[in-house]
């Protein structure tokens, strides 16, 4: 392995289980980190080699490399999504993004065009704010006063919290730490990336997509209402809308065995 | 057993999905319902605020399912009417045997005093981070020192200016660190305004202006002071620029005297009394043609072109329209400048009276300016044609030495001039080491 190579892998605390063809790269969404993963990867890891990292900023990622401008947009995350997929030397991966991260895997494969294989998007959203037609469920207010929000429950725990945040990944005894910190995010980092996630507009991104695309909603969704996969599978060049029997905005979490269903229906339908 | 709705919290009983399964009467109250009914099947989240709603789905929910339980949430209650109300929120999942959840029981606690009161901790801590940043990033340097004048803080701009970080000057008197002990404050004086020769950590001398200010809390205490330094290195190189620029206004203007003196001295022996004024006066015009040149040119050289089409300003459009100019650009020293432009201004006066500009000459008489410049040779040449009946003047007037001894005296430079029978050739050749 190259050093460029160990050093992604490194960086973004990449773990590869699973065999099986095509290859899956699991992406978490906004608040959390790869463990949202944990409860879909045993069931499909007999059919799936599987892929899941931490987005830098997130779990056990390297955050001294976290830089505001570098992740001030999508772009950044994606850029990091293609590296990885070349450290590892993927073959046409399909990559499964939850919620803002549809739109990180989005920006990737239309970067690598044919170098990956398809797109499948839990619970996606282009845009979380309203847009004249568009519905994205919010309006900008709502999203400064979540910020306040994180900021209110940030506000005790910081300093305390910073040496167990500060590990690296290269110190397992650190990683023990962040696993018993689940969704724990440095509250700086976590702030700027509510910001980046919820002020982001990537609807001419996912148009310009040609990749099939698997666009899974759940009901009762109160981060992505309904009228968005919609306009998804209407605006999109290839996109198949899938209402899950689930609710909620994690499906992964909550309900795996549905969710773990339609990604290996898809999945095994782009491979044949 | 306790009656669950006489408990000061609000509490509820969720499905595994978070939907509301039983809810007591504080809760029902804080959210502003008036029937548990209403509320049964409902998400949790629909209770809360918008921001609280995306919290609760992105973080909440996650490690209840994930972790077990949560503590201490802060987040918002809205009501059907608006009103808000800020509580903390404690949760726990309850799980089977085979460790899958049954049910989640949230407890939710009124929290709005103390939430008020940390977000008001939260704006002070902002602002205070607003103050530090806003002194790391100063352009100037800023040095923070006790009452005794023992440095506390020293930003990024003193260690780039001085060379000393932070941890080398603190709790040292920050005078004998930049002004080797040059004591003449105390910390009960004023505001105070200085300039000083600094020390670089090199031993390098930094000019500085500093202006230090008691920091004095609410109560009227001197704490400390803040010294604010500047680098003035550039202001002073600056002061020394413009006494030079001073001294040479004097020893020019000195020169344009002994110059008008000359012109006025040759040309009253040179013309009748009653040309004087008009001879003179012209002569003097050519020489202020040349300084309102010198002045609209930023520095003190001057280009060739331009000096020319100065001097010729004086002349109708006809006969203007007669002369070619032909040559590189070429930047003059400004006293090269003045006085090849005094020559050329004596030069177009002569053509208008006697040579291609005059009436002696034919309709298609030209003037061909043309210079080169080649090795740091600058070689420049006035060529009259069509002119008849060209001869030497009989004497050599002040107006032949503005084109001839005085030029070359003054420049350094050689000049010819040669009377054709077609027109004048004049020519004028010096190196030039200066040229831009």
């Amino acid at each position: 392995m190259t050093t460029a190579t160990t050093t992604v892998l490194q960086r973004h605390d990449v773990r590869t289980t699973g065999t099986g063809h095509p290859t899956l790269v699991l992406i978490h969404g906004y608040g959390c980190d790869k463990t949202m993963w944990d409860s879909v990867i045993p069931l499909l890891k007999d059919d799936f080699r599987i892929v899941t990292y931490d987005l830098l900023g997130c779990g056990a990622s390297d955050i001294s490399q976290y830089d505001k401008v570098r992740y001030g947009t999508l772009d950044g995350h994606a850029s990091d999504l293609v590296d990885v997929i070349d450290a590892l030397e993927l073959e046409q991966p399909i990559l499964v993004g939850h919620s803002v991260s549809a739109m990180t895997a989005t920006l990737a494969a239309n970067r690598l065009g044919d170098r990956v294989g398809a797109v499948v998007m839990v619970c996606p959203s282009p845009s979380f704010i309203n847009h004249d037609d568009y519905v994205g469920g919010f309006e900008t207010q709502d999203i400064d006063a979540l910020l306040e929000t994180l900021d209110a429950n940030y506000l005790g725990w910081s300093s305390e919290m910073a040496p167990a945040i500060m590990g690296t990944p290269d110190k397992p005894e650190h990683c023990e730490r962040l696993t018993n910190s689940f969704c724990q995010a440095d509250p700086d980092i976590a702030r700027h990336f509510a910001r980046v996630t919820f002020r982001a507009d990537h609807r001419a991104d996912v148009q310009a997509l040609t990749h099939d695309a698997l666009v899974m909603q759940c009901r009762d969704d109160v981060i992505v209402p309904e009228a968005v996969g919609l306009w998804m599978e209407r605006n999109m060049q290839a996109a198949k809308l899938f209402t899950l029997d689930a609710t909620g905005h994690c499906p992964h979490i909550s309900y795996p065995r549905e969710t773990s269903d339609a990604i290996r229906q898809f999945a095994k339908g782009q491979a044949g | 057993m306790h009656d669950p709705d006489l408990i000061p919290a609000g509490i509820v009983r969720c499905s595994p999905d978070a939907r509301i399964e039983t809810v007591n009467a504080t809760m029902l109250r804080w959210a502003g319902r008036e029937s548990a009914k209403a509320l049964l099947g409902r998400p949790f989240y629909s209770l809360l605020s918008p921001a609280g709603r995306i919290y609760f789905e992105t973080h909440i929910r996650p490690m209840l399912q994930v972790e077990g339980h949560v503590q201490e949430i802060a987040l918002e209650l809205l009501t059907p009417g608006g009103e808000r109300k800020r509580i903390y929120l404690n949760g726990q999942a309850e799980r089977g045997d085979a460790g899958e959840i049954k049910a989640l029981h949230l407890a939710c606690f009124s929290g709005g005093h103390r939430q008020s009161y940390e977000r008001e901790l939260l704006r002070q801590r902002r602002d205070a981070e607003g103050y530090v940043a806003l002194v790391k990033s100063s352009a100037d340097a800023i040095i923070n020192t006790d009452v005794d004048h023992r440095i506390v803080g020293w930003n990024a701009a003193a260690q780039a200016l001085f060379g000393h970080t932070e941890a080398d000057v603190k709790g040292q008197d920050w005078r004998d660190v930049l002004l080797g002990g040059a004591r003449d404050q105390s910390v009960d004086s004023a505001a105070l305004r200085a300039e000083a020769e600094a020390r670089h950590a090199s031993g390098e001398a930094v000019a500085v202006e500093y202006h230090s200010s008691p920091i004095v809390d609410s109560s009227g205490d001197t704490l400390g002071l803040v010294t604010v330094v500047r680098d003035i290195r550039q202001r002073r190189a600056a002061e020394e620029t413009i006494r030079a620029l001073n001294q040479e206004v004097v020893h020019r203007s000195k020169n344009q005297f002994a110059v008008i003196h000359a012109i006025a001295r040759s040309t009253a022996r040179h013309s009748k009394p009653e040309d004087f004024i008009e001879v003179f006066g012209n002569r003097l015009n050519a020489l202020s043609q040349n300084l309102s040149l010198l002045e609209s040119q930023s520095s003190s050289a001057l280009e060739l072109s331009a000096l020319i089409e100065a001097q010729l300003a004086h002349l109708g459009e006809e006969q203007r329209a007669r002369i070619s100019l032909d040559g590189p650009r070429v930047t003059l020293v400004e006293r090269i400048a003045l006085y090849l432009g005094l020559a050329i201004f004596e030069l177009s006066t002569n053509a208008l009276k006697y040579g291609a500009l005059s009436q002696h000459s034919a309709t298609d008489s030209q003037i061909k300016i043309s210079w080169s410049y080649v090795y740091g040779q600058l070689s420049l040449r006035w060529t009259e044609t069509g002119v008849s009946g060209v001869r030497a003047p009989s004497r050599a007037g002040f107006g032949s030495r503005l084109t001839g001894t005085l030029l070359e005296r003054s420049t350094g430079g050689t000049v010819e001039v040669d009377y054709r029978p077609g027109g004048l050739v004049w020519h004028y050749e010096r190196a030039m080491e200066e040229n831009a």
